[in-house]
Parts: C-alpha cells; structure tokens; sequence
C-alpha cells in the first residue's frame, strides 16, 4: 500500500491489519513432541542424542556473538529434538512432513542462500499451515528462471563434520541436485557470489514436470508413514551439515516438526536474520504466491455479481481462462443479462423467443456444433447471434437480402407495423395489407373501410385502424375480418394509441394497482374528441369457428348508445383536431391542431387534468414517459416542450429545429425529434441535453424510428442509418430509391419501409424488407451443415 | 455509550458504535431480534463473534463502517444503476490491498451482509478482469490453464466474432 495506514478510528490504534507473524503474545507454545509416539524404543533414540550433542555446538558457536536470533531459532530445534524422546502430538505433522518432503519443490528464482531457507520454512509452513501463508509457493512456471530445490528424503547419509556457519548473509547458489551430493560440495564460485546470481542447472529440468507442493498428504498415506515419523528425526539429525545447503536442507526439514500454531513464529524468528533487500525480494515472492483464484473461491453469487459487471467480451476472455472459469461464464443468466444490458434484444418477450429452439440456434450460429465444450450455452450463443447481426447493421459493406413488394399501386403508405412474422400496412386507399415478412407473399387484404386508412396498430391478433371514413374497424389478423366497427366520430380518425394493462403504483397496502384491467383503445379524431374503448381480443379461436363466420358482418357499436358495452369515455376539450395521441396506466396525452396539450387521467373517469399551453402553432407530435412523469410535445412553432404532467408545468423547452417537428420518438434514454428543416435531433431524455444533430438529408424528414443503437430516417430518395451513441452517420439503404420514402420501421432483424420506385417511367410504391439476419450456417437436406456465404465483407 | 463489541475469529474485540455496526445488516437484525432495546439504557455491551472473520479483516470491514456511519444508501432496487456506478475515491483507495485481503473482505462483507462493500469489493474484482487476455487473467490468478490445446482452438473459433471490432 502506497499511502499510510490510517489510523483505526474507534481503537485509537494502527489497524492491526499487516503481517502478523507471530502469536499476539510473541510466545511459542511449547508441548512435548513425543506424545503421540509413546511406542517409539529408547534404542532408536540413542543415535540422535550423539548427533545431537556434536549439532548443538556447532550451531551456537557459530551463531556468536551476541543474542543472535539465530541462535533462538536453533535453540527451539533443540528442545524439539530433546522433547521427542518423549512424546509430542505430532504424529499428521511429522507424517505429513513425511511425505511432503518426497515431493520435489518447485520455486521461483532466488538466488539467495538465507531466503533459501526461509523459504525451505515457509514452504513447509505453507503445507502444514495455510491461514498463515496459504500457496506460497507459486506456479512457476511464467519464471523464466526456475530454482528447483529438491527436498527428496532418499539421499545418501551426510558425513557429521562441523561446520563454522558464515554470517547469515552469505550469499550462495541455488541448491541443485549436484550440489547436494557430499562429494562435492557447493562450488566455490557460488560460495563467493554476494549478488547471489543463481548458478541453475534449469536446463536440465523440465519444467512441465515438477510438482507444485499442493495438497496435504491424504490420511491413508499418513497412515501408513506412522511408523517411521521418529526415524525421520533420527535420520535428520544423524548427522551434522558439512556444507551451507546441508545446513539450509537440515533447517528445513526440521522446521516440518514444528507445531501449526508455532510456524509463524519460526518463520519471524528466521526473517528476522534477513537484510531489507532480501526481504524484498521475498516479499514480492510471498505476495505473488498469495494470488489465488478469486473469482471461483468466492460463493457462486458473489463471483457472478463480479462477472455481470463486466462487458461480454472480458466475459469471453474469462471464459478461456481454464475449465472452471468456462464452466462458471457457461450461465444462462449471465447472458441473458448480457443481451439485455447491451440492448440486443428488444424485450423480454423477444428474448424468450429466441431462446425457445435451441436447436436452430446452434444449427444456424455455432461455428463448431459438434466439437463443443462440455455444454454450448443457448444463451451465449444467441449474444453470439445478435452481436454479429448488430456489427452488420452498422457495417456499410454488409449487403442485407432484400425483399421488394409491389402491389400497393401508386398509393401514399400512410402508416406501418411490422413484426418477424407480418407486415400490416394502410395507405391512402381503402385497404390494409398484410405481407410477410419472410417471404414478401400477400396474407391478407383486408377491406372494409370507406376511405384512406391513416392510422393502424395491431397488439396480438388485433388490429385496429382508423380512417377518414370516421369509423375505427378492429380485425382479426389471422382471419383477416373485420370483427367491430365503432362508431362516433364525426371526422377522421387521425391517430389512436392502444393501452395495456400496467403497474401504475402500489396502494397503502403496498399491493400492486394494475390500470388499466383490460387493454383499451384511445382514438383521436379531427372532429376535436377522443373515444376511449375497451379492446376487444382476438385470440387465435375465431379461426376455429368455422367458416361461417368467416363472412359474418361486423358488429356495430356507437359512442352514443348509452348501452354500448365498450366506450368507455369521450375525451372533450380540445377546439381544433386532435393530431397526436400517447397513452400508458392512467394517462392519455393529446396533442391538438389547437396548439394545446392535454393531459387526461382515464382513473378519473377521463378528467381533463390539465391544459399545458405553451406552444403558440399546431402541435404534430407527443411523447410520454410514464415513470419519470414527463410529456413531450413537437410544434409547427420549432420548439419541443417538456412538461411535468402531474404538476402541469412545462419544465424547459428544446429549441434548434428551424422548421416544424412533424415526428418524436422517446426511448429510455434518449428523445428524438425529426423536423421539416431535414435535419433529425438526438436529446438527453431525462436532462434535455441537445446530443447530436443528424444532418445529411437534403428535405424533410418523413419518417424514422430509433433504439438504443441506431436511428433509421427517410427523407426523399434518402434512407439512413445512424449510429444514435455517436450521432455519427453510418450508411444509406435503398440507394437506388427514386422517390419518397413514406415509413420505416426497424426490429432487431430487418428494416422494412414503405417508398415509392418510378420503374420504367410509372411510379409505384414498394414495400421493402431488408433482413440482417441471415445466418451463419445452413443445413442442406442431405444433413450436411455449410456455412452460408456472406457479402464479400464478412468473408 | 452502549457498545457493540464484535469479535473476530481470533479472538480480538473491537468495541464499535450502534451506527457503525449497523452497517452490516446482519448484525444490525441481530440486535434487532436479540437486544431490540440496546443503547437505551446502560446495558452492558453486547457481543457478537463473527467466528468466520480475521481480526485484520474484521478491522478493515469496520473501518469502512465507520467512515460510512452516517451515510444513507440509497435503498434503490435499481440493479442497472448500482452496478454501472463507478467507485469511489476513497472505496478505491480503501480497496488498494493485496488479493488476499480483498478476498476476505468481499466475503466478509458477503456475510455480513453489507451490501456496499460487498458491490464495491466486486466492483473492483471485475475491474482487475476487465480486458486482460486468458493468459494475462491466468498471470494476474495464479491459475493453470487445464484445456487441451484442441478445446482451446475450438473456443476460440467459436469466440472469434467478438475479436474483431
């Protein structure tokens, strides 16, 4: 930590929080070693008391003058050594020692001879006591440099010659398998070495080979090493070191005996001996072997909580880490999350949806569907899918398969609804086509209405259009006839908007209030009114009612018979044409030709809550954000203005259009306003702020839709794509178009718009579907999986 | 002033206000259900061991406390707006600590239930992940990395589309 450590604040003390190495008292607790070996025969311990009477001088003459802690750490081994002729419950420990010690020690280069054995120590430690040093030993492997220490018990027998111990200082080579034969001792060149570069014989070993001292010996193994626990020490001891390795090795094999609780204390005893720099150095050891795996120690819920922070390609980086990091990436919900974080899907039910035939899924999207690691995730697999659809929207040399319709004649496309199955559109004539989407063919014609159809919006099964005829007709889609005419208006049903049932708020009790119950239908009119209707639903039934009712008349009802089951109110109030109407819950916005908004709250039997007057022209377009409580509205008179609705205040107004804001769009997070000045205006939704101005169409925006990632307009001959995030433009559609294009709409998959062509001199209009979604793979009938060739671009 | 005295698992006390202990909403229910009139009268102090906790954790964990005793969290269910929250200066600096501790302070908090820590400890976990390569992420882990070299080829085919951007 580079900063200072604070003081604790409640103790009035430093934070206890550094290396606590020993025993809060400093002490060593002291028990007898012997006492699980009460078998062990006085014979065996002979040798050991003469090994140790010649070891003991040895090391304290050395270790003068003065209280060297050396001499401390030495003592202690003394007392162990004495304490295990009798008994000591230490029987795991010393087995464990055991059999740890025929392991082969892999460790990080180290050059120093005193490091050396603390690190014979601390590696002990680290088997036998993990709260204090856990792994210490790293995975070596990114070393470049690699010390092998071989701490294998079936050496030859040490000659006993003493030895005058060098300061601790000494600096001597790493200990090789060579240097450790008696014969020949350390090699004088590394005896002398002070830098302690390390003289390795790395390149003899295999790295790939050596052990990591990991797990602790299993119970059955100690089992069977019981009996020779005592040996061991006796063998130790047997003799005393002749050179520095022997010496470094004895220590270390020694400290194996230490008690748990009496390890960090050893380890403080033998650091002590240790100068700054070599500290140093092991430190930067010990803090690199403390690194574990964080992310699967931690509870599964705290490791996803990590990883649903993180963007879906560290996700993936994560993923090739190694198989237990794969396994905890392979999460249904952590993509699913994903998907919807990144906006590649449109809604829960779009993700359902494309979740539901996982088959497909792989078929079309995995690269290699039979080599697959243990379990492909469906989910995963569609963030694949959505991404690489995303990337060829916004790439310009990616060339979507076009679908074109003609059929339409010559008729102005005055509005357009979409879905992966169908499209519905109306124009100025009297019918409303259903086309679809997949293969451009026809479905239904529906005809009904008297006059133009100019405004449409189907929810499910149901249809619902409004026409200069004055009526409004609901049909059934899949049938495609026309179920109920509501009558009323006395004018052209100009806009309408359909009402779902939502949570609007909760009551005292804390209960969910649902409004509306049913779906409703808001239609406004140019005879200055609203009707508000319940909805009728067509579910997917009436086709099996049979064809009688196929041709049945539709059922007529009225805004003035009193006994009319589905009017539910009429909004009065406005004095010119109601042009543009939103709704959600309990309110409905209505914008009017007489420069007015109104605000009317359907939980009020439909009361006029207020009257927002700010605008002095026509009003074309309103928007609605129900949570945050705001309304927008687009004039004729260049301004967007914001209303909080609950107060019926306008909260500031949007300038910079300079001609009339026919078209708004409001998302989450953004509010688009498309104006006859041909330019289009990205805002902050919630601040206001003006966050781009798209300018590239050269006359009035006609038509355009946005999400999260991209805006599409139409302007005369022009179709652009932008990138909404940037503002940036990134590509035309449908250049070869030579005349308007009257509406667009885009989904995830496709864009589809209504544009008018002149072929061979006479023009018609076309719908056009252009799908992004090709996939990856196709699968022949002959069961073989090809890969679909794409634009030349992808390849 | 009552104290709560918490005790680590080995065995240190560190005597804190109600306030600051009420952080951890673990404890804060626990002297709920269990000393609901603590702090009114002079009672004596009332102990909680956490017998999963380290003194030098549990110190840091209460530090943390007491540096946000009084401030309120927002009680927002908004998950979208926690998580995309960047992390405070001085959480940063609090957090600069080797892997180990912050290993035992995010579970600390995870068991203490103290749902800030918790989210700034995994905050900062997520941005030691974020954009490192397999092998960095392996370096930065001490982790081995177990594939065959035929598995690795194949996730990283199936994986190619989101190298290229």
């Amino acid at each position: 930590m580079s900063h200072g450590p604070p003081q604790y604040p409640l103790l009035q003390i430093s934070p206890t929080y550094d290396l606590k190495m020993h025993e809060p008292s400093g002490k060593v607790v002291d028990t007898f070693l012997t006492d699980p070996f009460p078998a062990f025969s006085l014979s065996h311990a002979a040798a050991p008391k003469e090994s140790r009477k010649r070891y003991r001088p040895t090391a304290t003459a050395s270790n003068s003058p003065g209280p060297d802690p050396a001499s401390e750490a030495s003592e202690t081994g003394d007392e162990m050594i004495i304490s295990d002729m009798e008994s000591g419950p230490i029987t795991s420990l010393a087995t464990t020692t055991v059999h740890r010690l025929k392991r082969r020690l892999t460790l990080a280069g180290l050059g120093v001879m005193a490091s050396l054995g603390v690190l014979g120590v601390l590696t002990n430690l680290a088997v036998l006591d993990e709260s204090a040093f856990l792994l210490l030993i790293a995975s070596s492997r990114y070393e470049p440099a690699l010390a092998v220490l071989t701490a294998s018990t079936s050496c030859p027998p040490l000659a006993l010659a003493p030895f005058p111990l060098p300061s601790a200082a000494v600096s001597m080579a790493v200990v090789t398998p060579a240097e450790r034969d008696p014969i020949h001792p350390c090699t004088p060149a590394a005896m002398e070495s002070m830098t302690g570069t390390p003289v390795s014989d790395m390149d003899d070993q295999n790295p790939q080979q050596l052990v990591l001292p990991l797990p602790l010996a299993s119970p059955v193994q100690a089992a069977k090493n019981k009996a020779s626990a005592h040996e061991w020490m006796d063998h130790y001891l047997r003799r005393a070191p002749a050179t520095q390795s022997e010496l470094v090795e004895l220590i270390s094999k020694l400290s194996g005996l230490v008690l748990p609780v009496n390890k960090s204390n050893l380890a403080f005893q033998v650091m002590r001996q240790l100068e700054r720099l070599q500290l140093l150095s092991l430190c930067g050891l010990v803090q690199r072997s403390l690194q574990h795996d964080l992310l699967t120690s931690l509870p599964l819920e705290i490791s996803l909580n990590i990883l649903s922070r993180l963007d879906a390609e560290s996700v993936l980086k994560v993923s090739q880490v190694c198989r237990l990091w794969f396994r905890l990436v392979d999460n249904n919900k952590l993509w699913c999350n994903l998907l919807r974080r990144d906006k590649l899907v449109s809604d829960e039910l779009h993700l359902q949806r494309e979740l539901s035939d996982p088959l497909r899924l792989i078929a079309e999207w995995s690269t290699s569907p039979s080599a697959r690691l243990p379990e492909a995730n469906i989910a995963q697999l569609l963030y694949k899918k959505r991404h690489i659809i995303m990337n060829r929207w916004m790439d310009d040399q990616y060339e979507p398969r076009r679908i074109s319709i003609s059929g339409h004649g010559a008729n102005i496309v005055t509005c357009l609804q979409h879905d992966e199955e169908k499209v519905i559109t109306g124009i100025e004539g009297k019918v409303i086509h259903v086309h679809s989407t997949k293969t451009g063919k026809l479905l239904r014609l529906l005809k009904g209405h008297d006059g133009g159809v100019w405004a449409l919006k189907y929810f499910s099964n149901t249809l619902v259009s409004g026409s200069t005829d004055r009526d409004v007709r609901i049909w059934n889609i899949r049938t495609g006839r026309c179920t109920h005419i509501f009558r009323g208006h006395t004018s052209t049903v100009r806009c309408l908007d359909i009402l779902h049932p939502v949570q609007i708020g909760v009551d005292q009790n804390g209960e969910p209030i649902i409004f509306p119950e049913v779906p409703l239908l808001v239609t406004g009119s140019r005879d200055h009114n609203l009707h508000v209707w319940k909805l009728p639903m067509l579910n997917e039934q009436e086709d099996a009612s049979g064809p009688s009712n196929e041709y049945a008349e539709p059922e007529c009802y009225d805004s003035k018979d009193p006994n009319n089951p589905y009017l539910v109110t009429v909004l009065v109030g406005h004095t010119q044409s109601v042009r543009s109407v939103t709704a959600y819950g309990n309110i409905v916005i209505s914008g009017s030709y007489d420069t007015t908004v109104r605000v009317w709250d359907l939980l009020d039997g439909g009361r006029c809550k207020h009257v927002l007057e700010g605008h002095n022209d026509k009003i074309y377009s309103t928007a609605l954000n129900f949570k945050n409580r705001r309304c927008y509205s687009g004039s004729m008179d260049l301004s967007i203005n914001v209303w909080d609705f609950d107060k019926g205040k306008l909260l500031y107004s949007l300038e910079g259009h300079n001609s009339l804001v026919g078209l708004l769009e409001l998302s989450e997070n953004y509010l688009v306003s498309a104006a006859a000045d041909s330019t289009l205006r990205v805002w902050d939704s919630k601040t206001g702020e003006n966050l781009s101005k798209l300018r590239r169409h050269n006359s009035a925006i006609t038509c355009f839709q946005h999400d999260d990632h991209r805006i599409v307009s139409g302007s005369e001959r022009m179709l652009k794509l932008w990138n909404i995030r940037t503002g940036h433009f990134v590509r035309d559609f449908l250049s070869d178009i030579t005349g308007s294009i009257w509406q667009v709409s885009f989904d995830q998959d496709r864009c589809v718009a209504a544009v008018q062509n002149s072929k061979d001199g006479r023009e018609e209009t076309y719908i056009e579907i252009l799908d992004f979604s090709t996939p990856l793979y196709r699968t022949h009938s002959s069961g073989n999986r090809v890969p679909v060739l794409l634009a030349p671009a992808m390849e | 002033m009552t104290k709560v005295i918490i005790i680590s698992s080995d065995d240190e006390r560190f005597p804190v206000d109600i306030e600051t202990a009420s952080k951890s909403l673990l404890i804060k229910n626990m002297i709920a259900d269990l000393k609901p009139d603590l702090g009114d009268g002079d009672d004596e102090d009332f102990e909680i061991p956490t017998p999963n906790v380290r003194a030098n954790v549990l110190s840091k964990v209460l530090e943390w406390c007491e540096h946000y005793k009084n401030t309120v969290f927002s009680d927002e269910d908004d998950e979208d707006a926690r998580k995309s929250g960047g992390i405070d200066s001085w959480d940063r600096n609090f957090l600069k600590v080797d892997q180990e501790m912050l290993y035992e302070i995010t579970l600390a908090a995870n068991y203490l239930n103290i749902r800030q820590l918790l989210d700034t400890g995994c905050k900062i976990i997520a941005e030691m992940i974020k954009h490192k390569s397999p092998e960095e992420l392996r370096k930065t882990f001490n982790i081995v990395n177990d594939f065959s070299p035929e598995e690795e080829a194949a996730i990283r085919k199936e994986n190619e589309w989101a190298e290229d951007r």
